[in-house]
């Protein structure tokens, strides 16, 4: 007689489905836990890029804006691919008209992302060649996307190209791709192009694509008269905010990157500490340089207008927050947004040649956080010494 | 128990997987046969005891620790060995009996005790009994989660009522009737230490153990892995600086009590069956150790699934030829291989597997997919935001993702096990499995002797 167990025994495949000796696709969890989440590293990449969506449509927009502007203001046209292309579109130079200025800015924005993605990939395959292995193209569009919208928009595209492969080679690669980085990707190659070309980063000239038209930035007014250097040229704080004013491609509107931030804190890829920490840092680094009294004119801006004027809400919201770069303890993360706060403040108030200060204040806030962690941990584990266990 | 102590934890992430099994207990066919699966103590090379087609009786020997072979796995079942598969080089211990009638029960060196009797008895004589019973493998110990020494008392105990694994069966109907035995079972334990015994219940389940000395029962409250030992103990009386603890699971300390109560082994279980893929999710009576497949034979809705034998966060999957219940699962999961195209959908085509906001609050088509490949790790914050340890779990996991060992056992690897990192390997974007990180990186040597 047989039992049903042995009948059973006969069949290809028992109910149990497979077991580690029988081949499992690879697209399952092959072993405990076997759910998971459906957060995977794409995932976390997409949603960085769609949360960077307000940045890219302010981005076309305003750097188009400016042009115009300063167009309509008397500056001379230039006769390039640009202008003939707007012109036989029959696109005209309105500032008024938004259509005119997203045309204008598409047409500035979409070839330096072009150059920096190239860049990019080149960059990642012949890293993945050398080392014999499959590229690994996951974050190309998110670095490559959040390094163009720091840049100015007056960068010629070879420049933009060589910054984009130093952000993936050095940022990146070289340490062995996304989570083994120790720097973030985008600024590394921001700060290298920097070094390299400091005259095409800076200067009032740099940040209105008109040649020869110098547009300056609330920081840069602040640098020479203070807050009422910014309101001499017009501007006011709610201005600054929605960020239709001359600066980086991305990084002007504080609108923008708020929005984003909403989003990456909605699907916890950033950490509100580290934003909450430099938020908090920027007030304290504010009230500081009040409290020290800096004869300098930028000394006078309230931690309002840093928290919206230059790079700093980019900065803080989409290249501070990149967990692979920042602290990996809670009370890590808050003392490392409060030091990159810190740091842009002083960075702004005593280095006269340096305007923004967001793209150093987070490099050195990189730097320190594996130190941070090491503090906090040691912190964390000195407490079970304690003799009731901690 | 009016001092009951309680702990609320706030951190930690229910998974509302569907099939949750219904409190109602029924009878499980009488398993035809019954397994010891080596690979459930991955940290033991078991030594056979017995040679294939030999006759062994309930309670007979099929295994030994060869390091200390009092430490003995009893056969749970009368019958003959139709399988005994030694441990070679990376395949773990197997021995399968084919269970036969009438049963044979091999006869106890001591007699029935009430729990006055068994309050008074020496350690010794308690540890003699466990390990007369084959009660004693029940018992883990922390730091390690391995089989605890007979000879060294323990410097805490914790006998562990709750179970927050997502498909955990609830333990009110398993506890129902049976007051005296777990009385005598915890009683029996608090004399393996001589500091203080720990009982943890869930909320809303009343201590049926009554007023006893050296016993403090605590409720547990909160979300997964508020229920896990490994918690509890880290948050009771946290096993470091050299201090051990041991614990043991609801149903063991039943049969312990029991066994030692009427002086016959207990080798009945009540497993939580359940899983999307499951018709009646329910509560079963069955032996520890029965075969899987007969267990859900009909239970099953059509489609391709994945029994896992244990909880779907740590459990293992069975099927041949270990498709039997492991030694310590109290939980049947029954899981859909694939995702099902139709139960899903996304709304929006863009964002994808983006809606993980937070992922955890929507009903997924939970299946077995993992979701992306794994690659390096990613310390978001979330894993410091659903673990209740006091550890920090970001820097913990990276220094496993790397394989530092060092680092690690600083930052209290030591002091756990794998599921109590299955909800960060569940969470991980990385796709890293956090738990079989954790053996391999304690069990590395240390560097610098290469």
């Amino acid at each position: 007689m047989t039992s049903p167990l042995e009948e059973s025994a006969s069949r290809p495949l028992p109910p149990g489905g497979p077991h580690p000796d029988v081949y499992v696709p690879d697209r399952l969890a092959q072993h405990a836990p076997h759910v998971r989440s459906r957060l995977d590293v794409s995932a976390v990449m997409r949603c960085v890029t769609w949360a960077a969506l307000p940045c890219v449509v302010m981005a076309i927009y305003n750097t188009g804006l400016q042009v115009n502007r300063a167009l309509a203001a008397g500056a001379r046209p230039v006769e390039d691919v640009r202008h003939s292309l707007l012109e036989a579109l029959g696109l005209g130079v309105s500032p008024d008209s938004i259509l005119d200025c997203a045309a204008r800015g598409a047409l500035h924005f979409v070839p330096l992302l072009a150059a920096s993605l190239v860049a990019g990939l080149a960059t990642e395959s012949a890293f993945a060649r050398l080392r014999g292995r499959t590229a690994d193209h996951r974050a190309l569009f998110v670095i490559a996307l959040l390094f163009t919208l720091c840049l100015p928009p007056t960068i010629s595209l070879s420049r933009a190209a060589l910054g984009s492969a130093l952000a993936f080679a050095i940022g990146k690669e070289i340490f062995g791709g996304i989570g083994r980085n120790l720097l973030n990707p985008p600024l590394t190659g921001l700060a290298l192009l920097y070094f390299a070309y400091p005259g095409s980063l800076t200067g009032d000239a740099a940040w209105v694509a008109v040649d020869g038209w110098s547009g300056a930035t609330p920081l840069a007014l602040a640098g020479e008269a203070g807050l009422a250097g910014i309101e001499a040229a017009g501007l006011t704080w709610q201005d600054v905010v929605y960020g239709a004013i001359p600066g980086a491609l991305g990084a002007t509107s504080a609108l923008a990157c708020g929005v984003g931030a909403v989003v990456l804190l909605v699907t916890g890829v950033a950490s509100w500490r580290v934003l909450a920490g430099g938020v908090a840092g920027l007030m304290v680094g504010a009230a500081l340089v009040d409290l020290v009294g800096f004869a300098r004119p930028v000394a006078e801006l309230p931690w309002s207008w840093h928290l919206v004027s230059g790079g700093f809400a980019f900065g803080i919201v989409f290249l501070a927050t990149d967990p692979a770069t920042s602290s990996a303890t809670n009370p890590g993360r808050l003392v490392y947004g409060l030091l990159i706060g810190l740091l842009v403040v002083l960075i702004r108030v005593a280095n006269p040649a340096h305007r923004d200060g967001v793209m150093l204040a987070i490099l050195l806030g990189n730097v320190t956080a594996p130190l941070i962690d090491q503090v906090v941990s040691r912190i964390q584990t000195a407490r079970w010494r304690r003799p009731d266990g901690g | 128990m009016a001092d009951r102590g309680r702990v609320a934890l706030r951190k930690g992430l229910d998974l509302p997987i569907p099939g949750a099994p219904a409190p109602l207990i029924e009878a499980a066919p009488e398993p035809s046969e019954v397994a010891l699966v080596g690979s459930d103590r991955p940290e033991i090379r078991m030594a056979l005891r017995v040679a294939e087609g030999e006759r062994v009786e309930l309670g007979q020997t099929l295994c030994v620790d060869p390091a200390r072979t009092e430490i003995r796995f009893v056969s749970p079942a009368s019958g003959h060995v139709r399988t005994a598969r030694p441990a070679e080089r990376g395949r773990p211990a197997l021995v399968v009996v084919a269970v036969e009638r009438p049963e044979e029960r091999r006869a106890l060196p001591f007699e029935g005790a009430d729990a006055e009797a068994v309050g008074k008895l020496p350690r010794r004589e308690i540890v003699d009994r466990l390990l007369a019973t084959g009660d004693w493998v029940s018992l883990r110990e922390r730091p390690g989660g391995g089989i605890p020494d007979p000879d060294r008392a323990p410097d805490a105990l914790l006998v562990c009522l709750t179970d927050t694994n997502p498909l955990a069966g609830p333990i009110g109907p398993i506890l129902n009737g049976r007051e005296e035995d777990l009385r005598i079972g915890v009683v029996a334990l608090s004399r393996l230490t001589d500091g203080p015994t720990f009982v943890t219940l869930p909320p809303g389940v009343e201590a049926p153990i009554g007023d006893l000395p050296d016993i403090r029962s605590f409720t547990f409250e909160g979300p997964h892995p508020t229920g896990l030992p490994g918690v509890q103990i880290h948050h009771l009386f946290p096993a470091r600086d050299g201090r051990r603890v041991w614990h043991v699971g609801a149903q063991d300390a039943l049969a312990i009590g029991r066994a030692l109560r009427t002086a016959e082994i207990d080798a009945e279980r009540i497993v939580a069956l359940g899983g999307p893929r499951v018709r009646h999710p329910r509560l079963l009576r069955t032996r520890l150790g029965a075969g899987i497949e007969a267990l859900v034979q009909d239970e099953l809705l059509p489609g391709e699934c994945r029994v896992i034998s244990g909880s779907p966060l740590s459990g293992r999957i069975a099927a041949r030829p270990e498709g039997y219940l492991g030694r310590d699962h109290r939980q049947v999961s029954v899981l859909p291989e694939l995702d099902d195209p139709r139960s899903g959908g996304w709304p929006l085509p863009f964002f994808g597997r983006l809606r993980i906001a937070p992922p955890w609050r929507l009903r997924l088509p939970w299946s077995t997919e993992r979701h992306g490949p794994p690659s390096a790790m990613l310390p978001l914050d979330v894993f410091d935001d659903v673990s209740p340890l006091r550890l920090p779990m970001g820097l913990l996991l990276r220094a496993l993702a790397a394989g530092d060992r060092e680092a690690a056992e600083r930052l209290g690897a030591a002091e756990l096990v794998e599921e109590d990192l299955a909800l960060c390997s569940y969470l991980c974007p990385a796709k890293l499995e956090y738990g079989a990180l954790l053996r391999s990186t304690l069990q590395r040597e240390t560097r610098g002797t290469e």
